[in-house]
């Protein structure tokens, strides 16, 4: 049960984080880190299922749209 | 309505839905002390009949094996209609395939991803498969497993550069083992029809409980969604990757 309170505060802080993280390229890989500790708290929670799709979605799936799509709007740079 | 209404507003509405998320956080039965009749049944029945172990897996492949065909559609549908987006954007369903335009130059992968990138495929693809073939018996299943084995493919982008990926990951290599996914899970759930039972009914023999085929049909569901997920996140990776390979200056189109 503490672990369940420890990463339920983690991905709240994590959450916090994504949103106050302001530049898109560092909010991407905030956002991965957000994704590997709600799955984190998915295993806590006894769903390691669904821990393993958000896994795989949130580590590489989504931040790689982001990304693409960051350097198809804004241009390539660094 | 100005800014300070509309925080306001928000304030109002946050503290509400606080309360009430607050009061029925409080009122949940302890977790996973409790089970619903429903719930009993259902693990009665799984067990002695269904031949699964992962419960999660029963559930979606043989009891509500409907419901998943439907996730395995939409999935599709958002595949399909991206694809058909991006390529329609790029002019090549006209023309066929576009001439690829380098406006950058990335530096060529170092030794260390040569090295590691194939081998990292490797062994998370031999992971992927092993998620996606014992669906029924372990955590994972046939998305689970196609979306982390289309993921270690990706390693041999970063490994080998784009053209080569391209180069592999064509359009008609990609498209019909999607396609092959999708039909396939239709055609089980139409042979079972076809021999007088339920759509999607489980009619496979169960093995002991335990071994790779005690779920019925929940090992070929699980192999076909499998299929179906790999080739369809490798369809969007490919897709974005073509994206990125005819990125102009931006001041051009804004």
């Amino acid at each position: 049960m503490d672990l369940q309170w420890a990463l339920y505060i983690a991905v709240a802080a994590g959450a916090l984080f994504t949103v106050l993280s302001r530049d898109p390229r560092r909010q991407v890989l905030v956002f991965g880190l957000y994704g590997v500790l709600l799955s984190m708290l998915f295993i806590a929670l006894h769903a390691p299922d669904v821990a393993l799709s958000e896994l795989a979605v949130g580590s590489v799936a989504l931040p790689f749209v982001i990304v693409v799509t960051l350097m198809k709007t804004r241009g390539p740079q660094a | 309505m100005n800014t300070h209404v509309r925080s306001a507003l928000l304030a109002v509405s946050l503290s509400c839905f606080a309360l009430i998320l607050g009061w029925a956080f409080l009122t949940l039965p302890q977790y996973a002390e409790s089970l619903h009749a429903g719930e009993q049944r259902v693990l009665a029945h799984a067990v002695r009949a269904g031949g699964a172990t992962n419960l999660d897996a029963f559930v979606n492949f043989d009891y509500r094996g409907l419901d998943t065909m439907g996730e395995e559609f939409i999935m599709f549908a958002a595949v399909a209609g991206l694809a058909l987006v991006l390529r329609a954007s790029r002019g090549e369903l006209e023309h066929g395939e576009t001439a690829p335009v380098e406006d950058r130059k990335p530096p060529p992968p170092g030794l260390l991803i040569r090295w590691i990138g194939p081998i990292g495929c490797a062994a998370i693809a031999v992971f992927g498969f092993y998620v996606i073939l014992h669906g029924q018996l372990t955590p994972g299943g046939g998305f689970q497993g196609g979306a982390i084995t289309a993921s270690g493919l990706l390693l041999l982008y970063l490994a080998f550069g784009e053209q080569p990926f391209q180069d592999e990951m064509t359009v008609d290599r990609l498209d019909p083992g999607e396609a092959v996914g999708v039909v396939g899970y239709v055609l089980v759930g139409l042979s079972a029809l076809a021999s007088g039972s339920l759509f999607l009914h489980n009619l496979l023999s169960k093995q002991p409980l335990g071994q790779l085929y005690s779920g019925g049909t929940i090992f070929v569901l699980n192999f076909l969604v499998g299929i179906a997920v790999t080739f369809g996140f490798l369809t969007i990776f490919s897709e974005y990757l073509k994206e990125m390979r005819l990125s102009k200056q931006p001041s051009a189109d804004e």
